[in-house]
């Protein structure tokens, strides 16, 4: 990513969080409308951990079809971005119920879902983790992505739904929902976290490119070093 | 805690967890393309 468009999404997260501060009014009907404010933050982190396990799921799909490694360390920085999002939702989650609801962790149904998300695709990294070979562990991480999507969607949008909860339906996108105010504040903090997302989804990938081509040159270093130890004998 | 102080606490861990993660990332690259260096000098 270029550095202005770096700049310009640094700019626009700045601009939208100060504007959360002195334009959004104080929501009425909230226990503290002055904290309800904080929706503009905490949705936005929901709706991305959604779009990145989305795509954590899209790129393991396409791996098991194409057999690409890139497509493997795609998906992997999917999930791992749809991790730091989950948990950036539960900490301003936390801090919304400790004002609205009185306590922090209140074992609504979307706080336990989240949790059982995030156990999902903690068991991801692990199985990655305890795989060595290359091929195995894609294949093995692709298929277990695609079992764990349809377990995701059910956690976010299913079970809140079907269970009586704290947290209100359909207040994103019907009339009666969120004030206007409110909506245009978090779909632009939504837009930046997106830029914020694309930036780091790439970034993690060079890493992870950079990490190949050192496991590339030491397995050309051993080889050449073995071929000369063989010649010298 | 004081209502007003819990919001403006959300967007610094927001921004602290994105940073963090961001500065992250970029320490390990910097670590990786040097040591890819010294592979190659060696």
């Amino acid at each position: 990513m270029s550095t202005t468009g770096k700049i310009l999404i640094g700019i626009w997260i700045a601009g939208v969080t100060v504007a959360a501060f002195l334009w959004l009014p104080p929501a009425q009907g909230f226990r503290s409308p002055e904290a309800a404010r904080i929706v503009v933050f905490h949705v936005p982190c929901a709706i991305l951990t959604f779009v990145a396990f989305l795509a954590n799921a899209g790129y393991s799909w396409q791996y098991l079809r194409a057999r690409k490694p890139l497509l493997d360390a795609k998906a992997n920085a999917a999930a791992e971005l749809g991790m730091l999002f989950a948990v950036l939702a539960t900490v301003t989650g936390s801090l919304f119920a400790m004002e609205q609801w009185g306590s922090a962790w209140n074992w609504d149904p979307r706080e336990t879902s989240i949790v059982m998300l995030m156990l999902v695709y903690a068991a991801y990294f692990v199985l990655r983790g305890a795989v060595e070979e290359k091929g195995k562990r894609a294949r093995l991480s692709a298929a277990y992505a695609l079992l764990a999507f349809p377990a995701m969607v059910f956690l976010i949008w299913i079970l809140p739904r079907i269970v009586e909860s704290l947290h209100p339906t359909n207040t994103l996108f019907s009339r009666s929902g969120l004030d206007p105010a409110y909506r245009i504040t978090l779909w632009s903090f939504f837009l930046g976290l997106l830029g914020v997302y694309v930036w780091m989804f790439r970034l993690r990938l060079q890493v992870e490119l950079a990490e190949a081509r050192v496991r590339q040159q030491h397995h050309r270093d051993t080889t050449l070093e073995a071929t000369l130890a063989g010649e010298t004998r | 805690m004081n209502p007003l102080l819990t919001y403006m606490l959300t967007p610094l861990l927001v921004w602290a967890g994105i940073f963090g993660y961001l500065f992250w990332l970029d320490m390990r690259l910097r670590a990786l393309e040097k040591r890819l260096e010294e592979e190659v000098d060696r």
